[in-house]
């Protein structure tokens, strides 16, 4: 018995010896990596490593569960005079007030619960210019390993996906350090370090870059992936940024000229999860129903049954730009308007934009008569007496993680009024800029200009018609602040309150009051976004940046 | 009997009070050969070897001074010495020598020397005072073991006393019925009885704490306390079991020296305290290594019953063993085990109701709507509320007749959300005992404990069955199986403190109709306290087996083998349910309409199952022996450890039925998901520790271990950790013995070594992509995704701790006064430390972290008690602890731009140190010189560059002086928030029955921010406000108040800044722990025939005195540290305050 014990006791121990001494005891192989060298070995990987860079998009209509991590329930709409936040608290609201921010306080890299939807997060361009840039080092550098054609198509889609990174840091900072290899701090010493361009030469990167890409890339739809289109979109979109209008006008109509694009007949339904990457689309992030679902019905859906969080709350200013049926703006003494009545005959996107005292939606009718539930109540975080509809889905109520709608970054409504716009800058009127803007107002459910006015119009007056049909064709689409921004026009309507209605009711009478619901400040520095102290302070080459064509101070945007 | 009292009084006079230690334990050492050879003579066999001779062969002990009998020799024939002719005997053998003998019993004899004038004398003395003889038992306090050889004597007369028999029994005449007897035996603590006219005087004494012969558990094995070398310190468990809180990790603080704790949450299940052991070393993981029965462990899954030992390692030289996881100290927890002798059944529980601590004061809704529009106006927007809308919430408030609720509700969130006196239970029952060879303990407990929702709830179950025995005289076989069952169950939201801030007191909860109410969008909170079910359901099972083997051919060699096996599950699942239907109100039609609001959603269940694996293969082998005056010690371990992990989850939404399985959900592909991963880890480590140990004098110790973790590249996977220590103990130096009598015990003691800290995460050496599912869709096909993790540093390894301690270690008087102190100094390098700063934001990945960070932490720990019996039986016993610890960041990756600035600087400073702008109070009206109504620079004062400043706003210091106020004025304003002090003060008293055990607890040295929040800030994110600002924020009118004036949507930075305004000093005394027992007399326990009861009420948190005690519970500060951690928005699941009423009963 005693032998048998220390016999097991010293097998006990031998075993332990044995088991410990065994030399890969410690080597572990992770299960969710793979080696960089594998991910370039074959276009699969490649493809896997370029689908990231697609997902890091900046989703506007995204959630939280987006590792872009755009917490959009303060969308960047709210930044511009379309509509105000529910939340008293947001940064949109609260920076609209008081401008109260600075070089060294204003982060919006960072993302955190104070900041709104930037899509221009300074952290989160680099990081995906980056990866653009390894990916093209790599299927350069490992060609073997790809097909010339993949090669060709994919190296475009990441020379433009690049481009589209910087284009919104381009906008509201101005000038950029354009990085176009990957950085090395290893091999490449303090040359990791990139002084700020300026404007125009950052316009003129992206401009040449999108053009190769345009080259390269197919004249498809896509489905989500960069095409023709999509890079001559965004080509036509910065030139119309940098008031380059001739070339804007070139790009714009080129992107008509390649007969892949048409308006879809139904201005609301191509909103819709059904009518995703329809051919009015021309590049827009994708969504995946239950994991990264499309918020937008969710957070700017109106509050009541439906659920929605009334997170984009329209102001009246929108609603007034909204045409009457026959096509006359309501300021118009033959419009046929009745301030007492404001809501009747209304122009058909004022309907499919905008649930107001009286509208249907989702099975339920809203008063915002004063003293129900969704009126005019700053109290109650109801700031406007409006919500939103369009691209509200009414079948989502109570199913809003199924929401696999796309969220356009483009589409061909912005190219017809973008090329217009150019044109009519450049004072070179013709048939095919009226054509192009009455082609946006009919789908619209508008008359012709022609059939409106029976004249032909001014420059000045195609610049307001112009303008006044951006508004209400893209609104809500995140559009509207980098319009007030080119067109310098910011100064004056970001320092004019935010108007509400509060309607009054009186024996079955209704009168209705415009009230202010938020008031706001705009200054001239504010063209541009400060850039945070700390993306200064940790690049010496910025830091040493003074005067040059953009009158940097330390690197920084004048007068901040 | 006279003589016989003579002769004791002058045994007494002779035992003065220098000789009673050394005296008690040469007795307590009777009945051991003493044969040393200097007292063999030529002459004959000295006296001495001839008493042990008899003493060893009779069984019989002699308790005399050895000065007595040294050096005299004497010839004898022992053959015919029998018990009964021993007396004659040694009065034949010692009457030469002119000493005498004293038969006390049968087996015990005193030997003393015969003086007879003393004894006349004191015969005379003796006949002049009236005689009263008392007899009685001594017992050991624990056991009921009788204690032989126990030193009686009379108080304020030495002369006269005696020692217990064989059976602890005594008999002394004492000269009045009023004296008082001194009870004093080694090991033990010295009690004082009143003999008060009783012949019987049974009395039990108390084992002494500091008692130099226990064993302390120590890395991988015990060690005699009298010769450590290391700075530890041990946890009474017995005053911490009854203690009513959920986990033993709340009870540390105050109680045992080098521990900082602090408790961030009083949620059931997730209130335990996050432990610091000697303050915080590290930028990184600051969390010490817990040891359970010997292999990594924590305090959720213990029950406190079942605890044995809790020995906290401090210093190198205790942590060494434990390599590249001990440079945070390392907290040992054995359970306890069988004792020889019949089962005992033992019942311990309590039952106790908890209420919070604090609870934030937010305004009613009158005060709301005031206060609003008063911060509308200040932040330049018009009122929000009309003057009719203010009216009508006065009324409500007020409770007016005509108030109309439904329009204008009033609610007192707090009061209707928050449970009170919700309850906490315990129990547990355990059986131990055994024979010769085989010992059990058997524990079951089970711990209840409520949250502030009586929805809200933890149940822990808790089984323990330690089994030994001895197959063979040399081998010990032990089998610990050790399980536990958690299960914590909320509805689908949890109690949260941010809701209720968030809550206006103008929504209403339910409409005078009783429905739920919806406040335009916002629905009533009321269903969250039962809307749907998340439950976490933990259970693991801790088995282990080892096999001891002493190795006969080497005497003191004996080997060892442990293999434990811990799988754990965590089952969760999360079952949601939609929204209860809600109303609007529609106050335009008469009767008010209710318009419903129905959540469209249906139920949804997701499920995941985790799994650990772990497994623990321990090699020992361990020598001792003694060789003369050298006393060696040696320890060799090979540990192995493996860890397998892997995760299943699966959801299922738009449920039909309210039947939460996940077959029932919707079988449409949209509304289901599952995944799952799985991870394993491993390390192997080599321990050695070696002591050496002249004339249990000079101490001296080497332990370390060789230690490989897979975390590191090939090649740089094994660390070596060694430490070196070495202890004195002056108190066996003859100088002390002989002169400082009153020192019972010193040693000074010192240590140096280095240990190590592992950090950041796996694999960081390697540079690769992580790979993810679901990444983005194309045309509505999903793809997956993969991007590069960040750049990788082959070079990265763990942090070392290169630690030194310097302790005494002194019992005082008879064990009156025990101290223990230690000064200690850690540098700690290799920190992971992210080297942000060496790129820029263009870089656009993150730079791999690097082993660059160095700190310091430096302070002291000490512990001082002492213990005394009364004369009255009132038994007192003080035990203060004090723990200081402060660190310094000497290397980090700081932004040059605050790091080359002295104010700004976080390098040189205190880990966490805070930092902002200086506050110099608020804006006068008078400041506004040019009446414009705004603060700027044509008043005089730099711009504040935060918005607009007016009277009544915050006034910075402009500290760079350069004409602005901004970011670059920040300084140093406060202290980390984690106290660098730590302090107790415990007091356990016992009097005839009744027990008493008190604990104040207090913590000093820490700052805490009270911005950044819903806590000071009104309206901040759209919450509420606090009754506290509402009280006194500046107007015109009130000119010196405390806090700015209000801002409707938290819009004006400028009162938001961090600045000094909002710090507080959050140092606190609390009475942390109170308990009062009543055992009852023994007398009434043999009529209920059983062996002991006691009742008790106990409490936790008790009070508390704290600059923040209005805010926020003083402790509650610490998690997320810095500015911006969610406990100091006042988001925090409230500590408890509990009151418990408790039962001990042993049958």
């Amino acid at each position: 018995m005693i032998k048998k014990i220390r016999y097991y006791a010293g097998l006990v121990l031998l075993s332990l010896m044995l088991f410990s001494c065994k030399e890969d005891f410690l080597e572990i192989t992770p299960t969710d990596q793979l080696s960089s060298e594998s991910i370039f070995a074959d276009q699969a990987g490649a493809d896997v490593f370029l689908n990231d860079i697609y997902s890091h998009l900046p989703d506007e209509e995204g959630g939280g569960n987006n590792p872009a991590a755009y917490y959009v329930y303060d969308p960047f709409e709210n930044y511009g005079d379309n509509s105000v936040s529910g939340y008293h608290w947001s940064m949109s609201w609260v920076l609209g007030t008081t401008k109260s921010y600075g070089p060294a306080t204003y982060n919006p890299g960072l993302y955190n619960h104070d900041y709104p939807a930037m899509p221009f997060m300074y952290d989160h361009t680099y990081q995906n210019i980056r990866k653009c840039n390894l990916f093209i080092q790599q299927v350069k550098e490992d060609s073997v390993n790809f097909t010339k054609d993949w090669r060709t198509k994919r190296l475009a889609e990441a020379r433009f996906l690049r481009a589209f990174y910087y284009h919104f840091a381009w906008m509201a900072y101005g000038g950029l350090p354009i990085v176009t290899e990957v950085l090395n701090r290893q091999t490449q010493g303090d040359s990791i370090f990139v002084p700020r361009s300026t404007f125009e030469e950052t316009y003129q990167f992206m401009d040449n870059e999108l053009a190769a890409a345009a080259k390269d890339l197919p004249n498809i739809q896509g489905g989500g992936r960069a095409t023709k289109g999509a890079a001559l979109a965004l080509k036509g979109w910065i030139e119309l940024f940098a008031h380059k209008y001739s070339a804007a006008a070139v790009t714009n109509k080129e992107i008509m000229d390649l007969g892949t694009y048409s308006l879809f007949p139904d201005y609301n339904a191509q909103f819709m999860e059904a009518n995703n990457n329809n051919n009015e689309s021309i590049f827009a992030y994708q969504h995946i129903p239950n994991i990264r679902p499309n918020k937008r019905s969710e957070y700017y859906g109106p509050k009541g049954n439906y659920g929605g969080w009334g997170q984009m709350q329209p102001t009246q200013g929108l609603i007034d730009d909204y045409v009457m049926k026959n096509g006359l703006p309501i300021t118009d003494p033959a419009s046929g308007y009745d301030p007492d009545h404001p809501y009747d005959n209304r122009e058909l996107r004022f309907e499919e934009s905008i649930i107001h005292d009286g509208s249907v939606f989702a099975g339920d009718t809203f008063s915002m008569v004063d003293g129900s539930s969704f009126a005019y109540n700053p109290g109650a975080e109801n700031n406007t007496g409006y919500f939103r509809r369009k691209g509200i889905d009414p079948n989502l109520k109570g199913n809003f993680a199924q929401d696999g709608s796309t969220y356009n970054f483009f589409r061909y409504a912005e190219v017809l009024l973008s090329f217009a716009e150019a044109k009519i800058e450049l004072n070179q009127i013709g048939q095919e800029v009226i054509s192009a803007i009455d082609k946006v107002r009919v789908r619209g459910g508008l008359p012709t200009l022609m059939d409106t006015y029976h004249r032909t119009l001014s420059q000045d007056e195609m610049r307001t018609v112009v303008r006044r049909e951006r508004r209400v064709e893209l609104a809500f689409e995140n559009q509207r602040y980098w319009d007030l921004i080119r067109w310098r026009t910011a100064m004056t309507v970001l320092n004019q309150p935010a108007y509400g209605v509060k309607i009054a009711q009186n024996n079955g009478v209704s009168t209705y009051t415009k009230v202010i619901a938020h008031t706001r400040q705009f200054l001239d520095k504010n063209y541009l976004f400060p850039l945070y102290q700390q993306w200064i302070d940790t690049n010496p080459k910025i830091k040493a940046q003074n005067g040059g064509p953009d009158g940097w101070v330390n690197g920084q945007n004048p007068d901040y | 009997m006279k003589k016989y009292l003579g002769a004791l009084m002058l045994f007494g006079s002779m035992m003065s009070a220098g000789y009673f230690a050394s005296g008690a334990q040469d007795v307590s050492f009777l009945g051991r050969p003493k044969g040393s050879p200097d007292n063999i003579t030529r002459q004959g066999i000295s006296l001495e070897s001839v008493l042990n001779d008899i003493q060893r062969r009779m069984n019989v002990s002699f308790n005399y001074n050895s000065n007595l009998v040294k050096g005299k020799t004497v010839e004898v024939d022992l053959d015919n010495i029998s018990l009964q002719n021993l007396y004659r005997f040694l009065q034949h053998l010692l009457n030469p020598l002119g000493l005498s003998a004293e038969k006390i019993s049968d087996r015990q004899y005193v030997i003393y020397k015969e003086r007879k004038e003393t004894a006349i004398n004191h015969d005379v003395a003796a006949v002049t005072k009236p005689v009263h003889q008392v007899a009685g038992v001594v017992t050991a306090a624990k056991t009921n073991d009788p204690l032989p050889g126990v030193t009686v004597s009379l108080k304020g007369n030495g002369s006269i006393g005696t020692i217990t028999d064989s059976e602890g029994k005594y008999v002394l005449s004492v000269p009045g019925t009023a004296d008082t007897l001194v009870f004093s035996y080694l090991g033990y603590e010295t009690r004082e009885v009143a003999v008060d006219g009783k012949d019987l005087v049974n009395v039990s004494l108390d084992a002494n704490q500091s008692k130099l012969n226990e064993l302390v558990v120590v890395g991988y094995g015990k060690q005699k306390r009298s010769s450590l070398t290391a700075a530890i310190s041990t946890l009474n468990t017995d005053a911490v079991k009854d203690a009513p809180t959920g986990n033993i990790s709340n009870t540390l603080n105050g109680r045992v020296s080098g521990i900082i704790a602090a408790q961030n949450s009083g949620k059931p299940g997730s209130d335990g305290a996050e432990i610091h052991i000697r303050g915080v070393s590290t930028t990184g993981n600051s969390a010490p290594l817990i040891i359970v029965d010997g292999i990594p462990g924590n305090f959720t899954m213990l029950d406190p019953n079942t605890i044995a030992t809790f020995t906290v390692l401090k210093d190198a030289a205790a942590v060494a063993p434990y390599g590249m996881a001990g440079a945070n100290g390392v907290i040992l927890v054995t359970t306890k085990k069988g004792k020889i002798g019949k089962p005992v059944l033992s019942y311990s529980g309590y039952m106790a109701y908890q209420n919070p601590t604090t609870l934030p004061k937010l305004i009613n809704a009158y005060d709301y709507v005031k206060l609003r529009n008063v911060a509308d106006v200040n932040a330049g927007q018009a009122p929000t509320f009309s003057d009719e809308q203010v009216e009508g919430w006065r009324k409500s408030v007020a409770g007016d007749p005509d108030a109309d609720y439904d329009k204008y509700p009033s609610t007192d969130i707090l009061d209707a959300m928050v449970d009170k006196n919700t309850p906490l239970t315990d129990h547990n029952i355990s059986i131990s005992g055994g024979s010769e060879n085989t010992t059990y303990f058997v524990s079951l407990g089970y711990l209840y404990q409520q949250g502030l929702w009586n929805t809200i709830r933890n149940k822990r179950y808790n089984v323990v069955a330690n089994i030994e025995t001895k197959p063979t005289k040399t081998t010990t076989i032990a089998l610990s199986l050790k399980g536990y069952n958690s299960i914590i169950k909320q509805p689908q939201s949890d109690f949260t403190l941010a809701s209720y801030n968030a809550w206006w007191p103008t929504n209403g909860l339910q409409y005078s109709n009783g429905f739920l109410a919806n406040n335009n969008g916002k629905p009533s909170l009321l269903p969250l306290r039962t809307l749907g079910s998340r439950s976490a359901d933990e259970t693991g099972i801790t088995g282990q087996l080892s096999v001891e083997q002493q190795l006969p051919f080497i005497k003191g060699l004996s080997i060892k083998g442990v293999f434990s096996y811990v799988p754990t599950t965590d089952f969760t699942k999360n079952w949601s349910e939609p929204y209860p239907v809600t109303y609007n109100v529609n106050t335009t039609t008469t009767p008010y309409t209710y318009v419903p609001v129905t959540d469209a959603g249906k139920p949804g269940l997701s499920q995941q199952n985790q799994r650990w694996k772990d497994f623990t293969y321990q090699g020992f082998v361990n020598y001792h022996n003694t060789f003369g005056k050298h006393d060696i010690t040696a320890l060799a371990v090979i540990e192995a450890r493996q860890t397998k992990y892997d995760v299943f989850y699966a959801s299922r939404s738009n449920y039909e039925l309210n039947i939460h399985e996940l077959n029932l959900g919707s079988s449409d592909p949209d509304n289901q998901s599952n995944g799952g991963s799985s991870s394993q880890t491993s390390q192997v480590g080599y321990v050695y520790r070696v002591s050496y140990a002249y004339a249990n004098k000079y101490l001296f110790e080497a332990s370390g271990r060789y230690d490989g973790h897979y975390y590191f590249a090939p090649g740089r996977k094994y660390g070596f950790f060694p430490s070196f220590s070495a202890g004195w103990r002056l108190s066996e130096e003859p100088f002390i013995r002989n002169n400082l009598v009153w020192i019972d015990d010193l040693k000074i003691r010192g240590s140096w070594g280095e240990s190590g800290n592992l950090a950041g995460g796996p694999f960081q050496y390697s540079s690769s992509m992580a790979v993810y599912g679901s990444a983005y869709s194309f045309d509505g096909s999903v793809v997956q995704g993969a991007y590069e993790r960040v750049e990788a540093n082959p070079f990265i390894t763990w942090e070392r701790a290169m630690k030194t301690d310097i302790g005494i270690d002194a019992t005082l008087w008879n064990g009156l006064l025990s101290i223990e102190a230690d000064y200690f100094a850690e540098k700690r390098n290799n920190m992971l430390v992210s080297p942000g700063s060496v790129v820029s934001s263009e870089y656009g990945i993150g730079i791999a972290q690097e082993n660059a960070g160095i700190m310091n932490n430096k302070g002291i720990d000490l512990t001082a008690s002492s213990k005394y019996t009364f004369s009255n039986g009132l038994r007192l016993g003080l035990t203060a602890n004090f723990t200081y610890a402060k660190n310094k960041l000497i290397k980090t990756y700081e932004n040059p731009v605050t790091l080359n600035d002295p104010n700004r600087s976080r390098t040189g400073r205190p880990l966490n140190s805070q930092f902002g702008l200086v506050s110099l109070g608020l804006f006068q009206l008078s400041d506004d010189k040019n009446g414009d109504g705004r603060i700027t620079k044509e008043d005089g004062f730099p711009e504040q560059e935060f918005g607009e400043v007016a009277p009544g706003d915050i006034h910075y210091a402009d500290i760079n002086g350069d004409g602005k106020v901004d970011a670059s004025d920040e300084t140093y304003i406060g202290r980390p928030i984690l106290p660098q002090i730590i302090y107790g003060f415990a007091v356990q008293a016992s009097y005839k029955g009744f027990d008493l055990n008190v604990l104040f607890q207090g913590a000093a040295q820490s700052n805490i921010y009270l911005g950044h929040g819903e806590l000071l800030w009104p309206f901040y994110a759209g919450a509420t406000a606090s009754q506290i600002v509402n009280d006194d924020y500046w107007t015109p009118d009130n000119p010196d108040a405390r806090y700015p004036r209000p801002f409707s949507q938290g819009g004006n930075s400028n009162n938001q800044q961090e600045s000094s305004f909002w710090f507080w000093n959050s140092s606190y005394l609390r009475l942390k722990n109170l308990e009062l027992g009543y055992t009852l007399p023994a007398s009434v326990l043999e009529t209920m025939r059983m062996e002991s009861i006691r009742i008790y009420v106990s409490g936790q948190n008790i009070l508390t005195w704290s600059p923040v005690k209005e805010f926020i519970d003083p402790e509650m500060g610490q998690q997320g540290g810095g500015t911006s951690g969610s406990n100091t928005r006042g988001w925090y699941y409230p500590q408890q305050k509990v009151l418990a009423v408790g039962l001990n009963v042993t049958f």
